[in-house]
């Protein structure tokens, strides 16, 4: 269906792509300001912390328990600005975030941005692949056993619900026990090659693949039943070609909207993850951070994986129309 | 040796579980170049039937027939691969409401291509477009080049289902199976398409058409089956089985078509003596007030994009005391919109609507509270206008007025009054009928006494003979107690049958009103002639 | 002779009801899936294990036995022992309680705030729905687990920290369903009837709105508590839960992780226990949910 009559589509494309600017520049705006919301939530929840901060970042840095001098707690004060008013040190922190500029770590006394840079490969190529692998596991599944009848269609539909509310640390666990300390096949930690991505990409993929199929499959029978199924294999389609050409791509669209959801549901995850195979990424060094009580590191951690989330919802939208023609055309 | 029939059909049956049997025994003949017409209402077993010839009479369904056979070649034990080399290429299908019969997500083209592509024709890109093109134009699509690469919802509903054809006539099969094709269109789009099959089977394709529309099969078809609950209770050729009916059913399917001829006759036989309450007689009285005014009436909606859409445009018309009102239009002429601003429920963006000559529309919500009962409303689709909890007796009991004493003394008058037995008190309304779901809501809205009921396509949903258990109904409460109806339909049959005046509608104008006779029979408007000369109508006069 | 009528017609009545209601019971009871049974039977045996955990126990939790030490799974210890010898299955049994009231307490938490917010921006007009929506989009943007952390960052990691942390961070994505509910109920035919019949907005909401947008409710608590147990029990394993003497579910998790290559039953064991409560409370909340939905018809 290449011909088409130039003439009529130009004015048409044009006055749709003054409208899809628009529609995409919103979509940024929006992103922006929902970034912004979640810095100044992060930054209201720190600042509620009790006690007395100095005192805890002097302890943290020494190791030990002692009551410093008034002199210290003096300078250390200055230093981070507490004794400033939370308007002030609010407008710092969200100036701070603009250049870049995440604070400086409690504890290793380096820049949190600097620590999260050389953190964060491992943790976007575990959820990378994790979510890759859920769709993939989801999909074959559903493919082959949803709206049939029989004993396989209602074990698997049982086997999804079972996987999607096991937690992922204890998946982790049990493929490490099996296929890592009794089979030997996988390393057990560490390792950043492909070998040690295995097993931690399977054990959050996993129960993802379990809540990813409940809903497609829902809709992936609901869709079995529309009139247009009927329809094309009125036209002499086959029940397996039905299903992958017509039903599937109905029954993916419920999914990809929860992709979003997914991504943050992945680095929680991730955290638990990175913590059972003793993988660096930033889930591990935020639950290390978290113990310690470096604050800096945990709000640092936590606000870029909120702009994460927030990208990745924005790839989504943008990107939503490619599987669903009519938001192009509306 | 004569050759065999195109498609032979003997003691087809059809049966989902063990006893469930929903299609009992049908055997006919097609020829090429005919028409057969299988008519039925709802659970007649119809489609089921349709569909058992391609194949796909649907999961879990046992199909066994005597004789099965197209081209003489035998169908009854045919394997599915078999099936698939058959559907398409030899049968087409087509499905009732093309918008959810394409595919959604796809282009146009594309769905009318995938028959070229499954059955090895057309194997080039080019050579493809070229033959949906060639299609679409064969069916009357405009602009075919363009509408092949657009979505179902770009297009009308009458080019969907014109590409719905063109999809299932792409391998030029001999066969056209079209299982209620029109059902969801408006009268001149369905004139249109009915057009369109009769050109196709003029050019010498065997056509079987699904119909609940009498009208539209007697139009149609050379020959007739009837259907009830999975038995053929009539067949033969249509000119017989529309003149002379020979089955007490078929009759009474042919009176229950309402239309200018059955204007103050029952549309169905009486069953039950209806009670005989204290009739409050009220010949329309046109000297007074109106009871209703509406005085210019606009409306505008917000589309998603922003840009406004004008539903009404300015209608005015008034509503006298035991008077019928029909407004009548087609999906789109803003004819609800009407009945929402009459009822309150929308407010006019200008003009207002005057009730026994007081503002009405103009009134603050909380002024107009207390005048609501004096007006009540009949949806099409009742089952979402109750609250899926409730009983059918705190339905009623709930749209009594305050001060009403015997509270169930009155439900089970109410009850009484739409022939529905006490024992539908404690029904909900998931475990109702269509039929009595619409008895209900009737019951609800004459429950506070109202002087007017606005009905919003009352009976568009139902069947044949339960639309004209209700019409009856209708007509009956309006003797009895002189209400004064509002109503609002597509169907022009109807409209004639029940009212006084009658008030078209087109894209928000109102275009012509007046007496029903003078506006239907000698309509002066260009829309209302062709809306008129749209409707299918029984081709043959019922001898007495 | 009515009296007479009447007195017959409401017998008749009577015994005629009362086989309907027979049946009725016997199709809903035989109509119910096996598996939603089983599910509930399993609920019954944590439901005693929190109430009476002396009942299952088979050894005393607490008892520490340095002679058999690291079991794996037997006949006299089915979930092995630990590494003081302590019977695992019966901690377990003794942690159900505590972890129970975690799961209970995190989700009346979550429901509280759900409800309020999910309330309001249904019921409270442009203003406030825009402004929640807003609110709840942004914490959306929050990993769960991450929120949480940030909680025990800030306070102590207390039971009530982890409580607070699991409710607030389940909250949002309870509170943006019932506003939909609300949203949705709102615009329904009945509630258009019942404007239609002069009822008062007051009237309408009680009588309509409220009842029907709070439907689901039941199943989302349930589906909730088994949430929240699990994402509690993740906590926990990352050490940020109770204190690990106590046999709380999550802290056997974090106790057992030192152990995992050599003795896999004290991470397996616990896990295993929570997958099963879980999964019984989705259970039981789904066929509840199909119910509500009405794809499941049992007359």
């Amino acid at each position: 269906m290449s011909v088409v009559t130039a003439g009529v589509a130009s004015t048409a494309d044009r006055a749709g792509g003054r409208r899809r600017v628009r529609w995409v520049a919103s979509r940024l705006l929006g992103a922006i300001t929902v970034f912004w919301a979640t810095a100044t939530f992060t930054f209201c929840v720190q600042a509620l912390m009790p006690g007395n901060r100095a005192e805890m970042i002097i302890n943290l840095a020494s190791g030990t328990f002692s009551q410093p001098s008034a002199a210290q707690i003096a300078a250390v004060n200055a230093k981070y600005g507490f004794n400033d008013p939370l308007i002030v040190q609010y407008s710092h922190y969200i100036s701070g975030l603009v250049s870049g500029d995440f604070g400086e770590s409690y504890q290793a006394h380096r820049p949190v941005i600097d620590i999260i840079a050389e953190q964060i490969w491992p943790t976007i190529q575990l959820t990378l692949s994790a979510l890759v692998l859920a769709w993939v596991m989801a999909i074959v599944l559903t493919l082959a056993t949803a709206g049939r009848q029989g004993r396989v269609s209602s074990f698997v539909g049982a086997l999804q619900v079972a996987i999607a509310v096991s937690p992922p640390y204890w998946i982790g666990t049990i493929l490490l026990v099996i296929f890592a300390v009794k089979l030997g096949l996988f390393p057990v930690e560490g390792n950043n090659g492909l070998p040690g991505l295995v097993l931690p990409s399977l054990a959050l993929a996993i129960p993802l693949s379990g809540f990813i199929g409940r809903i497609i499959r829902e809709e992936f029978a609901r869709v079995l039943e529309q009139p247009f199924v009927m329809s094309s294999r009125m036209r002499g389609m086959g029940d397996f070609g039905v299903r992958l050409r017509h039903v599937l791509r109905h029954a993916v669209l419920p999914g990809v909207t929860l992709s979003g959801w997914a991504l943050g549901a992945l680095f929680s995850g991730a955290a638990v993850i990175e913590t059972v195979f003793a993988r660096p990424g930033i889930g591990g060094l935020l639950v290390s951070a978290t113990s310690v009580r470096d604050i800096p590191l945990v709000t640092g951690i936590i606000v870029v994986s909120a702009g994460m989330y927030i990208v990745a919802n924005l790839i989504v939208d943008l990107a939503y129309p490619i599987i669903d023609p009519r938001l192009k055309a509306a | 040796m004569i050759n065999p029939p195109l498609l032979a059909v003997d003691n087809l049956r059809v049966s989902f579980g063990r006893g469930n049997e929903v299609v009992k025994g049908v055997s006919f003949t097609v020829e090429a170049g005919r028409c057969l017409a299988i008519v039925g209402e709802s659970g007649s077993g119809k489609s089921v039937t349709a569909r058992s010839l391609v194949g796909l009479a649907g999961q879990g369904a046992l199909v066994q027939a005597d004789r099965l056979s197209f081209e003489g070649r035998d169908l009854t034990a045919l394997p599915d691969r078999e099936w698939r080399r058959v559907r398409g290429r030899h049968i087409g299908f087509v499905l009732q409401d093309a918008l959810v019969s394409l595919d959604q997500l796809r282009p146009v083209g594309r769905e009318i291509a995938e028959g070229l592509q499954l059955h090895g024709e057309a194997r080039s890109r080019t050579e493809r477009t070229e033959h949906v093109v060639r299609l679409l134009e064969r069916v009357g699509v405009p602009e075919p080049t363009v509408k092949a690469r657009q979505l179902p919802h770009e297009l009308s509903g009458g080019q969907r289902q014109r590409a719905l054809i063109a999809a299932s006539l792409a391998l030029d099969p001999k066969l056209l199976i079209a299982d209620e094709p029109t059902t969801a269109l408006d009268v001149t789009v369905q004139a249109r398409i009915l057009d369109l099959l009769a050109e196709t089977q003029a050019r010498g394709k065997a056509l079987i058409l699904i119909s609940h529309n009498l009208a539209v099969v007697s139009r149609m078809a050379d020959e007739v089956i009837v259907m009830r609950r999975g038995e053929v209770v009539e067949c033969g050729a249509a000119d017989q089985v529309f003149r002379e009916p020979r089955h007490e059913y078929t009759r009474r399917l042919l009176n229950a078509v309402p239309s200018m001829h059955s204007r103050g006759t029952r549309l169905a036989p009486a069953s039950a003596p209806r009670p005989s309450l204290p009739v409050q007689p009220a010949a329309p009285s046109y000297a007074e007030n109106p009871l209703l005014q509406a005085n210019g009436l606009v409306k505008r909606f917000r589309r998603p994009d922003g840009s406004l859409h004008t539903a009404v445009r300015g209608v005015s018309f008034s509503l006298n005391t035991g008077e019928t009102l029909g407004i009548v239009g087609e999906s789109g002429s803003g004819k609800s919109t009407v009945a929402r601003m009459v009822m309150a429920l929308e407010t006019p963006d200008e003009g207002e609507v005057l009730l026994n000559g007081a503002p009405w529309t103009a009134l603050p919500e909380r002024q107009r509270r207390k005048w609501r009962r004096g007006i009540s409303i009949v949806y099409q689709d009742p089952l979402s206008s109750f609250d899926p909890r409730w009983t059918v007796e705190r339905v009623i009991e709930d749209s009594l007025p305050k001060d009403e004493a015997h509270r169930r003394a009155r439900v089970t008058e109410l009850l009484e009054l739409v022939s529905l037995s006490n024992a539908f008190r404690i029904r909900r309304p998931l475990e109702l009928s269509g039929g009595q779901r619409q008895r209900v809501a009737i019951a609800r809205a004459i429950a506070s006494r109202p002087k007017v009921i606005v009905c919003d396509e009352p009976v568009s949903a139902l069947d044949v003979s339960i639309q004209a258990q209700i019409l009856d109904l209708l007509g009956d409460l309006k003797h009895q107690f002189g209400i004064s109806y509002l109503f609002i339909s597509h169907d022009l049959g109807v409209i004639h049958h029940l009212s006084d005046r009658v008030l078209v509608m087109s894209q928000g104008e109102a275009v012509e009103s007046g007496d029903v006779d003078d506006i239907l029979l000698r309509p002066q408007c260009r829309y209302t002639q062709d809306l008129v000369a749209a409707v299918p109508r029984l081709r043959f006069a019922l001898a007495a | 002779m009515s009296s007479t009528s009447t007195i017959t017609g409401t017998r008749l009545g009577f015994s005629g009801d009362f086989r309907r209601r027979l049946t009725y019971v016997v199709t809903f009871v035989t109509s119910i899936p096996v598996s939603v049974y089983v599910a509930a039977f399993i609920l019954g045996g944590f439901v005693l294990a929190a109430l009476a955990p002396g009942v299952l126990r088979t050894h005393d939790p607490f008892r520490t036995d340095l002679f058999s030490t690291l079991q794996a799974p037997s006949l006299s210890h089915i979930f092995g022992t630990d590494q003081s010898g302590r019977d695992v299955f019966s901690r377990v049994v003794q942690g159900t309680a505590q972890s129970m009231a975690i799961g209970v307490g995190a989700t009346t938490l979550s429901m509280s705030i759900a409800l309020t917010l999910g309330i309001a921006a249904g019921l409270g007009g442009r203003m406030a729905d825009s402004l929640i929506s807003r609110f709840l989009e942004v914490m959306f943007a929050f990993p769960n687990l991450f929120l949480a952390l940030l909680f025990v960052t800030i306070f102590d990691a207390t039971t009530a920290t982890l409580i607070v942390a699991v409710g607030v961070g389940t909250a949002p994505g309870y509170a943006r369903m019932i506003r939909g509910q609300f949203l949705a109920v709102r615009r329904a035919g009945y509630v258009e009837a019942a404007t239609a019949l002069g009822h008062s907005w007051q009237r309408i909401v009680r009588q309509h709105i409220f009842p029907n947008a709070m439907r689901p409710l039941v199943v989302m608590i349930t589906l909730g508590l088994g949430q929240s147990i699990v994402w509690a029990s993740g906590l926990a394993f990352l050490g940020l839960g109770v204190a690990p003497p106590s046999p709380e579910w999550g802290a056997l998790l974090d106790a057992g992780r030192d152990y995992v290559v050599n003795a896999w039953w004290l991470e397996v064991m616990p896990g295993f226990a929570i997958i099963v409560f879980a999964l019984s409370v989705t259970v039981i909340g789904q066929h509840l949910q199909d119910r509500l939905e009405g794809r499941f018809h049992p007359v």
